[in-house]
C-alpha cells in the first residue's frame, strides 16, 4: 500500500540542501521534504505533492513562476541566447497552473531552475525584470528575495538539491505561519502523515 | 584561380604538381642533393591542411547522439533548460530534446545514501535503463563523471582549433573557393557522420549499461566525424573540380518554322 508524507524542517542549517546561506540573513527559511512508499523511481516532485503544495500556496497568496515563451523542444535556451529584459512569468491564483512550475523543462525543478514567488493575497502580478528572477537562482539569493519584498512579495519557494526538497523563506512572520498551517492542512486533506522534524530527523527520512 | 601556377615541390627529379586546390601558397627552396630530405618535404606540402580531425573529435562534445530505441532520447554533455552560473553538477546526459525524460550522471549530496557522491539522476527513464533516481554510480560512475567533464571543455577547444585551421587552410589555398566548398562540406557530412555512426554505436551496446552506451556512442560519434569529413571534403572537391570543368556550349539559333 502507498503512502505518502510530507514534512518540514523550522531551523535548517546544513550547506547540503543547496540553498545559499543557512540561516538566511533576513526571512525565515523552512524546508519542505516529502517521502512516498514505496519509494518512486523517478526523481522531482510527485504530481499528488506537487499538487499539495501548490494548493497550499494558493490558499495563501498569488504564485509567480518562470516559464517561458521559448520552449525547450525548439532546442531550449541558455543565458546566452537572450539578454536582460521582461522576465517571462506565469502569474496565477490557480493551484493546477502552479503545479506545472515543478514539472516545467525550460526551467526545471530538478535542476533548481525554477523559483516561485507568492505575493500577497489580491496583489497585482510583481512586474519584475529578468535578472531579478535569475538572482534568485543563484547561491545569494536571500537578498535577491529580500529585495522583492516592495514588489509585495512575501515569500519564495526554490528547489534544494537535485529537486528533492523545497526552500521556503518567508519575508515576514505571518506568511511563515500561514504557510506553515497551509501546508498542514492540505496534507491532511490529502491523507498525508505530516510531521514537523529537526533538521537530523529530516535528513534521516529521506534515507533508503 | 587564373594567374596562377601550380607550386613544385623538390628535386629536378620526382616532381609531382600538387593538389591544385589545397596546395599551400607557398614557395619551397630546391633542396640539396640530397633524395631523402626532398621526399620528405614532398610529402609534408603534399598533405593539405586541414583541421579535420580536431573539429570531427571536438564536435563529439557538442552534438546529440541519438539512442535508436528510446523515443527520443540522446547522449549529450549539456543539459536542457536553465543552467546555473556555475554550471551543471551533472556532466552526462541521456535526455530528450526537452530535459524532461533525462537521465543524468551528478555528483554533490545523494539524500537517500547521506553523502556527497557520484550518483544518477532520473525521471522517466527507468524503462529504458532500469536505473532509478539516486543510484549511486560507483567508481565506473566516477571516471565516466570525470572523462566526460573534461571532454566536454577539450572539445569545444577542438572545435575552435579545427575551424581555425581550416579558415587558414581556406586563405592558403590556391583555390580558396573550392577548399572553402570543402571544408564546409566536411562540417556538414562530419556532423551527419556522427549522428548516424554513434546513434549505431549506442545501439550496439546494451541499453542496461549507459556507461558503456556513451562510451561506444561518442567513439562512434568521433569515427563517423572523421570519416563523414574527409569523405564530404573529398566529395566536394570532386564536384568543385567537375563544375569548374563543365562547359556549356550554346546551340545555333534557327529560326522559327
Amino acid at each position: 500500500m502507498s503512502r505518502t508524507s510530507i514534512f518540514v524542517c523550522l531551523e535548517p542549517r546544513r550547506a547540503e540542501w543547496q540553498l545559499g546561506a543557512l540561516p538566511p540573513s533576513t526571512g525565515r527559511m523552512m524546508l519542505i521534504g516529502w517521502r512516498e512508499e514505496p519509494l518512486p523511481v523517478d526523481g522531482g516532485v510527485p504530481p499528488q505533492v506537487a499538487a499539495v503544495i501548490a494548493r497550499a500556496l494558493t490558499s495563501i497568496g498569488r504564485i509567480t513562476f518562470l516559464s517561458s515563451p521559448v520552449h525547450a523542444s525548439a532546442g531550449g535556451w541558455s543565458p546566452f541566447k537572450r539578454g536582460p529584459g521582461r522576465a517571462d512569468l506565469t502569474s496565477t491564483t490557480d493551484p493546477a497552473t502552479v503545479a506545472q512550475a515543478f514539472d516545467a523543462a525550460e526551467h526545471p525543478w530538478w535542476m533548481q531552475g525554477q523559483v516561485l514567488l507568492i505575493s500577497a493575497p489580491g496583489a497585482v502580478p510583481a512586474d519584475l525584470e529578468r535578472p531579478q528572477l535569475l538572482a534568485l537562482l543563484e547561491n545569494k539569493w536571500n537578498e535577491a528575495a529580500d529585495a522583492l519584498a516592495p514588489f509585495g512579495v512575501i515569500g519564495v519557494l526554490r528547489p534544494g538539491v537535485d529537486g528533492d526538497l523545497a526552500g521556503l523563506l518567508t519575508l515576514t512572520a505571518d506568511a511563515e505561519r500561514a504557510s506553515l498551517a497551509a501546508l498542514e492542512r492540505e496534507s491532511r486533506l490529502a491523507s498525508f502523515d505530516w510531521s514537523v522534524l529537526t533538521e537530523a530527523a529530516f535528513a534521516e527520512r529521506y534515507g533508503g | 584561380m587564373a594567374g596562377r601556377t601550380h607550386t613544385h615541390v623538390g628535386a629536378a627529379q620526382g616532381h609531382e604538381p600538387l593538389d591544385a586546390g589545397t596546395s599551400a601558397l607557398m614557395a619551397t627552396p630546391a633542396p640539396a642533393a640530397s633524395r631523402p630530405q626532398a621526399a620528405d618535404a614532398r610529402q609534408t606540402v603534399d598533405i593539405p591542411m586541414s583541421g579535420g580531425i580536431p573539429y570531427a573529435v571536438g564536435q563529439a562534445s557538442v552534438v546529440r547522439i541519438p539512442i535508436p530505441g528510446t523515443s527520443g532520447l540522446a547522449i549529450e554533455l549539456s543539459p536542457r533548460g536553465w543552467v546555473p552560473k556555475t554550471g551543471s553538477t551533472s556532466t552526462l546526459f541521456f535526455q530528450d530534446v526537452t530535459g524532461n525524460r533525462h537521465l543524468r550522471l551528478d555528483y554533490g549530496y545523494n539524500v537517500r545514501t547521506k553523502t556527497i557522491d557520484y550518483h544518477w539522476n532520473q525521471k522517466r527513464t527507468f524503462s529504458e535503463f532500469g536505473i532509478p533516481d539516486h543510484a549511486p554510480a560507483g567508481t565506473a560512475g566516477r571516471v565516466a563523471y570525470q572523462a566526460a567533464r573534461y571532454f566536454k571543455y577539450a572539445g569545444r577547444v577542438l572545435i575552435v582549433a579545427g575551424i581555425v585551421v581550416d579558415a587558414i587552410s581556406i586563405v592558403q589555398a590556391s583555390k580558396p573557393l573550392r577548399r572553402a566548398s570543402q571544408v564546409v562540406a566536411g562540417w556538414a557530412a562530419a556532423w551527419a557522420g556522427c549522428k548516424l555512426v554513434g546513434a549505431g554505436g549506442a545501439a550496439l551496446a546494451t541499453p542496461t549499461t549507459p556507461l558503456g552506451m556513451a562510451a561506444v556512442g561518442v567513439g562512434g560519434c568521433i569515427i563517423g566525424g572523421i570519416g563523414g569529413y574527409y569523405g564530404g571534403s573529398m566529395l566536394a572537391g570532386e564536384v568543385y573540380d567537375w563544375a569548374e570543368g563543365t562547359f556549356f556550349t550554346p546551340l545555333p539559333e534557327v529560326a522559327a518554322p
